[in-house]
């Protein structure tokens, strides 16, 4: 009976091998994307505004406005394929009304948010206070707003719908 | 390699107590539960300085290292034979290398889920500690990977992209040397050829390879609770409450890992410590050190947890760890011969519940429930081809291994695995239930129960001389 077992295992084992191989045929939206080219096409299939507005939530949410380094970190290798998405936005700011366009983001790589922000804020960057951020796509389509942030230095930016923000904005 | 470096330190942490209060009969299996415990030791030492809002790579570091160095010289006073110094030195250097290899790249998968946890873990770094905009939004995951990811201020990097992936590999050698010392304790020729096929069985499921590539908190979830219930195991069956320590430990983390995870970790701690012959003082302080910490942190939770949260409020997180101090309590009148005949029927009592809350649920909400139902179904049954046939081999492996007798202390694996696959269900009452996908909640959770699975079937296939004869099965509990 152990052999029978044993068989059995080997069988399942086989059979994980080739199921390994199915996953990989998935279409790129039912399973785990890792090369950049699998990553592009996953970005541009999440048409879904939800899901674009994660890839801008993880970019500004993670960071502080003001902050002395805002910076396009460079430890996720997929991370320019986010970037990239992010980049069909524009982005106003509020009150400054500063823009930051889609053609003006793309191709930038780490550092040039950050010289942008720097230049814009007299060289120093630390002691802007942003009410309100503005994020539109580019086919003007979903507006969103990144809310919460301003007076308080420490306070981090959410990112929400324009209509929602609406509902709740002071 | 500023990852790696943090990691071995934390596997240093872990194995120095491991030695000091664990196994130290066992040195490989120190060093191999040392990076799962020190992980959790460094999340709660994090913890409590990120809610006394004084976190920060130095204040960490200042805390952690006194307390290593006290495991340390416990350590060193009960001995370290040169061969255990041997052993810790050989995997040490296997285990950096493997860290530095596992984490020089980025190859983690990370969903909405995971840039939460990272993103929550950034604003707690920047603030130096929780704070009214941060522990709010810690009502629907557990805290234990946003701590642990909050860990990177200590390295040079934004976040800790190489933990998922260190933390599913070693967890394999765990298993492994779980599995054969507890072959040992049945039979006095443990067989490696089953050891390796039943490890290589549980990774070779493509459901946990993505797991070990996926930044959440289902598959650490599974590692913990399998490492509590494995080393309970041992402890019972060597009669040796050494492996305890790191027991409570890991049940600490699991309790961390989800909101769910507390009620869980009470079902397992009555189909296992309710049930112990181990003397009692060998319990007492770590069941206790972990209700306190895990209570603890749910009080402050429901101090901060919005009254109308989805997941948590605070009069959800007053329960769990009411629930949880009522467990320890339970506990501490168990010396009474009453509690003790009660405890018995435990494992009954907590079949009946799980039958009984099904039977509700699904009169109450009979669509829901059942398109809960077919959803996760569909998910094991081929549809999200991850899982393979795991589950269905899972399902005839278990039928076979019917002619065998049963092991010894089988509840949390025989009554607690399908009680937690029930209250998987039961858990979907009250949201918009189960969907078909891989990243659906309870396709996800099920993960726990698969270790736990594989690991007794081994045990139970491979531990017996020969397929039991007729009559009363050789089963104690």
């Amino acid at each position: 009976m152990k052999k029978v077992l044993a068989a059995v295992v080997a069988l399942w084992i086989a059979h994980n091998a080739y199921t390994w191989t199915r996953v990989q045929q998935l279409p790129c939206e039912q399973r785990v994307c890792r090369s950049p080219r699998d990553l592009e096409h996953w970005a541009r299939s999440f048409r879904h505004p939800r899901i674009s507005a994660q890839l801008a939530h993880f970019y500004f949410f993670r960071q502080y406005i003001p902050r002395t380094r805002i910076t396009i970190p460079p430890w996720m290798s997929n991370w320019q394929w986010y970037f990239k998405a992010v980049s069909r936005m524009e982005v106003v700011v509020a009150p400054d009304k500063m823009l930051v366009r889609a053609d003006a983001v793309e191709g930038l790589k780490s550092g040039a948010i950050k010289r942008t922000w720097l230049r814009r804020n007299g060289g120093q960057g630390t002691r802007r206070i942003v009410q309100e951020l503005y994020v539109r796509f580019a086919d003007g389509a979903t507006e969103y707003v990144l809310a919460e942030g301003g007076t308080d230095r420490r306070a981090p930016l959410f990112l929400m719908p324009a209509d929602a923000y609406e509902e709740v904005k002071p | 390699v500023s990852q790696a470096l943090l990691f071995v330190a934390l596997h240093l942490v872990g194995v120095a107590f491991a030695l000091a209060f664990g196994p130290r009969q066992r040195p490989a299996l120190c060093c191999a539960l040392g990076f799962g415990a020190g992980l959790a030791i460094g999340v709660v030492v994090a913890l409590i300085l990120e809610i006394a809002q004084v976190f920060g790579a130095g204040a960490w570091i200042a805390a952690l290292a006194p307390i290593a160095g006290v495991f340390a010289v416990i350590a060193a006073r009960r001995g370290v034979p040169a061969r255990t110094a041997l052993v810790v030195a050989a995997w040490t250097g296997g285990f950096a290398l493997a860290a530095i290899l596992l984490s020089a790249h980025n190859v983690v998968i990370a969903s909405y889920d995971s840039h939460r946890l990272v993103l929550i873990s950034r604003v707690i770094v920047d603030d130096g500690g929780m704070t009214e905009l941060s522990l709010p939004r810690l009502h629907a995951w557990g805290v234990f990977q946003v701590v642990a990811q909050t860990l990177s201020v200590a390295t040079k990097q934004d976040f800790l992209y190489g933990l998922p992936v260190v933390s599913g590999v070693a967890f394999a050698p765990v298993f492994a040397l779980t599995l054969w010392a507890a072959l040992g304790a049945l039979a006095p020729r443990p067989r490696a050829a089953a050891v390796a096929l039943a490890t290589l069985a549980l990774f070779s499921i493509p459901m946990v390879g993505y797991h070990v590539v996926y930044l959440h908190t289902n598959f650490a979830s599974a590692i913990y609770l399998f490492t509590f219930v494995a080393l309970w195991w041992l402890a019972e069956t060597e009669g040796e409450p050494s492996y305890l320590p790191v027991a409570f430990v890991a049940m600490t983390a699991f309790a961390l890992q989800r909101t769910e995870n507390p009620l869980v970790a009470i079902v397992f701690l009555a189909l296992t410590i309710a049930q112990s012959e181990l003397p009692r003082r060998a319990i007492t302080p770590w069941l206790a050190g972990f209700v306190i910490v895990v209570g603890g942190w749910y009080e402050v939770l429901a101090e901060n947890v919005a009254a109308d949260g989805d997941f948590l409020s605070p009069a959800r997180c007053r329960t769990i760890w009411g629930l949880l101090v009522a467990t320890l309590g339970w506990w501490l009148v168990s010396t009474h011969i009453l509690v003790r005949r009660l405890n018995r029927w435990l494992p009954h009592a907590l079949v009946g519940a799980t039958v009984l809350g099904l039977a509700a649920a699904f009169a109450s909400k009979p669509g829901h429930m059942g398109s809960t139902v077919i959803a996760l179904l569909q998910n094991v049954h081929d549809e999200v081809p991850y899982w393979g046939f795991t589950w269905h081999a899972l399902a005839l492996l278990a039928a076979l291994a019917l002619v065998f007798p049963a092991p010894p202390r089988r509840a949390p694996f025989v009554i607690g695995v399908p009680v937690f696959l029930g209250l998987a269900v039961l858990m979907a009452y009250s949201g918009p239930g189960y969907r078909v996908g891989t990243g659906d909640s309870g396709n996800r959770m099920i993960i726990n129960a698969v270790p736990l699975a594989v690991w007794y079937l081994a045990l139970k296939a491979a531990g017996s001389r020969r397929p039991r004869s007729p009559g009363p099965a050789s089963g104690t509990s």
